[in-house]
């Protein structure tokens, strides 16, 4: 990832993530705020319901005492009286009184509580009352009771009555009806849960009642208030918050009450930050990211052109220049860039200098070094024939004829000496064909078999070559050359015995050969100049050999590398492309 | 003090003579019923439950040549006499002085009927609405030599009879009979309220109310049967007999019914049948509790009859007390349903072969076996016989709960106080 983009990412990501964090709170402080207030609303609707009730209570047990002092009562009470009373005729009385009296229930008992007339279900008359809690005696004020209908429970507003010695029972529904008294607030309701499948509102029934069944269990395990959020669809508007009550007798849980706050205008509400909060984030982004673009294409341009004019460095052109301009710290950094290039650019001419200077000493050391050896006996020849002139006239001849040789083998030294220096300085360039490579090592291992075992050595030779004759394009003459110059290198790191390994391979790019001794290995240090010219580990060579080698692998595009411990041999690899440049 | 005596004496006098009023001719009487007359073939008789009315108002028209009494005794009617020969195969039938039809035509007497049956069944095929003595003219009316003629007939709505003056028991009192069918009980209470009809049914459960307003109460003898119905490819025998153990019919009729109509185990009334008597029910909640194994049955019974309604609500109250739920359900194909059957005339051989045709039995034999072979299973569970109640108006008069008993309509006696001939 580039700076510029890293630059560019910060700046958005800080943009983004500040509107994200200013939405957010704003959400939730909004949030919080009108739950206080549905709160408050829910607890005002709750109180309402409880006037509510109580009013309506008053009123059931007003109706309940007018029922009572009726002339149809009054007659059921004289049958009552009776021996043999026959409450038939009284079937329709219950259904009358309520509907007289504008009530939903209305039951005539006797004191066995036995019902002689229902008006909710008249086919029960005979049966005993199933919803008139036993243990109370009739009382003034009304209290919440589950009602039995044949179409399934009711929770009614209740109040018992005597007349004679008959009991009327009056209650009135809390239904639609009452719920729809309560004067709720706009996006607030009230819903009325009897069981998991009859939830009503002051519409009628509820749909899905069953979403509400675990607020319900909830309120009616605790017996305490429970609030939660419903969710009747998957529209976002489509919420509700609830606060259930359960409404108790004792300690029967009768129903529960849901106090609802519609969710509607906050969900809206909420939905409008967060779009605003999301656009405000993208044109934060993207006007963050034109100011980081303008900041960056300042700061970075500079920056780019240091990094250019390194590459450029880098890759040899050690005319690269960066361009000045600013005088701030990066216009600093660039006036010290191009003064560090113009410091690197003469170091490195002084080094070049100083290795040539180097060189030249080597090759004047070497040289010197070489030429001594036979200049010496040369020396030591010549004085001989004078001292034999001068002192043994008689035996000059013969010490002529031997002088004579020994300077010819001399002089033969010291035109193959000046012969290698000359093939190094005149090295030809290699004629491409294409070449075994394989061919090229068993050649060479042919040449040098004599020499594996010659002065009482034993140099084993492991040759591992690839299945597949890997054809190249190269010079075979200049090949085997340099793989002679890494055998010679090899036989002369094992002395006595060893084994040499030559392997050829096929590698992607073309071939790959290795030459491996099992002789007493290099030091980093003599790894890291064994290519250098005239190096050498050995008490004689010339120090060329390693270095032909190079120059005939660069010729042909390859690679040669070397590894090697102490004690472990060492290794040469040379990779070979299989179709050389133009 | 004898001025007293004398005003006393006028006052009861008075009050005699208004009592004592004289039928008079004239008027038109108002009639309403839930029966419908969709066409005039008295062969058309079937079990639904406006079929008994349906043969009284033609009774009016058509005559049969015997007919039913009170006790289910076969009597004259058109017919003064009748005689047959040896071997019961050809019976003629003496008229009363030659009935003279409403066409104008008279028909001859003897009238013969052929035989070739048991001689009690030949007489109570006589008395069958459907061998009433018809004539069908060129003009393609129908003639008959009933007290009333038909004057105008719109299938399924209304009828209007009028006075048949040459009646061969003496002209009717009553000019006219406007009949309106179909009309739902609700509908009937509401006309009379408004002084639309004259003589309406009532349900069971106006009674009292009825009691309280101008007007008087009359009931038929019974002329239908509410029974519960099994689906038997659905419902077990046992969880059949298990609902007939539950039902407190005694407790329905006292307080559901008014003591109106009798309790029964019998499709066919025991006036009728003679043998009603020998079909008992019992409560045996604690057989029924070991007998039930059904979960839950579907049970279906027309919601928009009240009485109906209410049995139905019993019944479902009983059965949950043996562990049996009842569970409302709709339509025909219910497995138990709470039906009212007509009994269409007064012969329980005809009605009970009716019964068998409307639930698929067989109908050989005697009424009994046939009975007993509707019964056997508990496929069917009478529960009560009932009555049509009528209500009529003050002003109606003659209108007599005897002849009602009979299962017959003596509309040529009734008369309108304060009628006039125009």
């Amino acid at each position: 990832m580039t700076f510029r983009t890293r630059l560019l990412l910060i700046s958005s990501l800080t943009i983004a993530g500040v509107v994200a964090l200013v939405t957010g709170t704003v959400s939730i402080l909004i949030r919080r705020s009108l739950e206080t207030v549905d709160t408050q609303r829910r607890s005002a609707m709750i109180e309402q319901f409880r006037r509510s009730l109580n009013g309506q209570g008053e009123e059931v047990a007003r109706k309940a005492e007018r029922a009572i002092t009726s002339p149809a009562i009054l007659r059921i009470a004289a049958e009552s009286a009776r021996p043999d009373a026959d409450f038939a005729p009284f079937l329709d009385e219950a259904k009358a009184q309520a509907e007289t009296l504008g009530l939903d229930f209305v039951e005539i008992l006797k004191p066995d509580h036995s019902i002689i007339s229902s008006a909710h279900w008249q086919a029960r008359y005979g049966y005993p009352n199933n919803w008139l809690i036993s243990h109370l005696e009739p009382q003034k004020s009304a209290f919440l009771t589950r009602v039995p209908t044949p179409e399934g429970d009711a929770v009614a507003l209740a109040t018992i009555r005597t007349a004679g010695p008959i009991l009327i029972l009056a209650a009135d529904r809390l239904d639609k009806d009452f719920l729809s008294s309560l004067s709720a607030g706009p996006g607030m309701r009230a819903l009325l849960w009897l069981n998991e499948n009859e939830v009503i509102s002051a519409q009628g029934k509820v749909e899905n009642p069953k979403l509400l069944l675990t607020l319900a269990t909830q309120a009616t395990t605790s017996r305490e208030s429970v609030s939660g959020t419903i969710h009747w669809s998957n529209e976002y508007r489509d919420k509700e918050a609830f606060l259930a009550i359960p409404l108790l007798q004792d300690s029967t849980v009768l129903g529960v009450l849901f106090a609802g706050t519609s969710l509607a205008e906050q969900m809206t509400l909420e939905r409008s930050i967060l779009w605003t909060g999301i656009l405000a984030a993208t044109a934060g982004i993207i006007l963050g990211s034109l100011m980081g673009w303008w900041t960056t294409e300042r700061v970075t341009k500079p920056v780019t052109q240091l990094a250019k004019g390194a590459a450029a460095i880098a890759a040899g052109d050690w005319t690269a220049r960066v361009e000045v301009t600013s005088k701030d710290e990066i216009g600093q950094l660039a006036l010290s860039f191009n003064h560090m290039t113009i410091q690197l650019l003469e170091q490195r001419d002084r080094t070049i200098q100083a290795e040539r200077v180097a060189a030249w000493r080597e090759l004047a050391r070497r040289l010197a070094h070489e030429l001594k050896n036979p200049l010496f006996p040369l020396q030591l020849t010549i004085e001989n024939m004078q001292r034999a002139r001068q002192s043994h006239p008689e035996q000059f001849d013969e010490v002529f004829q031997e002088s004579t040789t020994t300077m010819l083998h001399e002089l033969q030294n010291l035109k193959t000496i000046i012969g290698r220096f000359s093939d190094f300085a005149k090295m030809p360039k290699p004629q491409f064909e294409q070449v075994d490579i394989n061919e090229v090592v068993r050649h060479v291992l042919n040449l040098f078999q004599p020499q594996l075992q010659a002065n009482g050595r034993n140099i084993k030779v492991d040759a591992n070559l690839s299945d597949s004759s890997e054809r190249i394009s190269a010079d075979p003459e200049q090949l085997g050359r340099a793989l002679g110059n890494l055998v010679l290198n090899a036989l002369d790191a094992m002395p006595q015995t060893g084994t040499l390994h030559i392997t050829t391979s096929k590698t992607n790019e073309g071939a790959r050969l290795t030459v491996s001794d099992t002789g007493q290995g290099l030091s980093a240090e003599e790894c890291e100049r064994l290519f250098t010219p005239y190096y050498t580990t050995k008490h004689h060579g010339t120090g060329l050999g390693l270095a032909i080698v190079q120059s005939v692998v660069s010729d042909h595009g390859g690679k040669i590398t070397l590894t090697s411990a102490q004690g472990e041999g060492s290794t040469f690899t040379i990779d070979l492309p299989a179709k050389r440049d133009s | 003090m004898r001025l007293i005596r004398f005003s006393w004496i006028a006052a009861v006098s008075a009050v005699l003579a208004v009592s004592a009023e004289r039928p008079r001719y004239g008027g038109e009487l108002r009639m309403e019923t839930r029966a419908v007359l969709r066409n005039l073939d008295l062969a058309a008789t079937t079990t639904d439950p406006e079929a008994a009315t349906r043969n009284l108002i033609l009774s009016q028209v058509f005559e049969t040549l015997v007919k039913f009494d009170g006790s289910g005794l076969i009597v004259p009617n058109l017919a003064s006499s009748w005689t047959h020969d040896v071997s019961h195969n050809r019976w003629l039938f003496h008229l009363k002085s030659a009935p003279m039809g409403h066409d104008g035509a008279t028909w001859e007497t003897p009238f013969p009927m052929p035989g070739q049956r048991s001689p009690l069944r030949v007489l109570r095929d006589a008395a069958n609405p459907s061998a009433a003595l018809i004539r069908k003219n060129t003009d393609d009316t129908l003639a008959g030599t009933g007290p009333f003629r038909i004057a105008e007939f719109e299938p399924g709505k209304r009828l209007r009879l009028v006075a048949h003056e040459n009646y061969w028991g003496g002209r009717p009192y009553l000019d006219a009979i406007e009949i309106r069918m179909g009309r739902t009980l609700r509908e009937q209470a509401t006309d009379f309220d408004a002084g639309l009809a004259d003589i309406i049914e009532i349900p069971i459960s106006d009674i009292r109310r009825t009691r309280s307003i101008a007007g008087h109460n009359t009931f038929t003898a019974p002329m239908e049967t509410i029974a519960l119905v099994f689906d038997a490819n659905k419902v077990p025998p046992n969880a059949r007999e298990a609902v007939a153990l539950t039902l407190d019919r005694a407790s329905m009729h006292s307080v559901l019914l008014q003591k109106q109509g009798e309790p029964t185990a019998a499709l066919i009334p025991q006036w009728i049948s003679g043998y009603a008597f020998t079909f008992t029910s019992t409560r045996d909640l604690i057989k029924a509790r070991k007998l039930q194994q059904t979960t839950a049955i579907e049970f279906a019974f027309e919601r928009q009859d009240p009485l109906l309604r209410s049995i139905a609500e019993r019944i479902t109250l009983n059965a949950s007390e043996a562990g049996i739920k009842l569970s409302t359900a709709a339509g025909q194909s219910a497995d138990l349903r709470l039906v009212r059957l007509a009994l269409p005339c007064a012969d329980p051989y005809e009605s009970i072969r009716q019964l068998a045709a409307l639930f698929r039995a067989p109908s050989n034999g005697d009424a009994y076996n046939i009975e007993k072979e509707l019964l056997d299973g508990f496929r069917i569970i009478p529960l009560f016989h009932l009555p049509v109640i009528y209500h009529a108006s003050q002003k109606v008069r003659g209108w007599q709960s005897t002849q009602l008993k009979a299962r017959q309509w003596n509309l040529a006696d009734v008369w309108l106080s304060g009628a006039r001939r125009p």
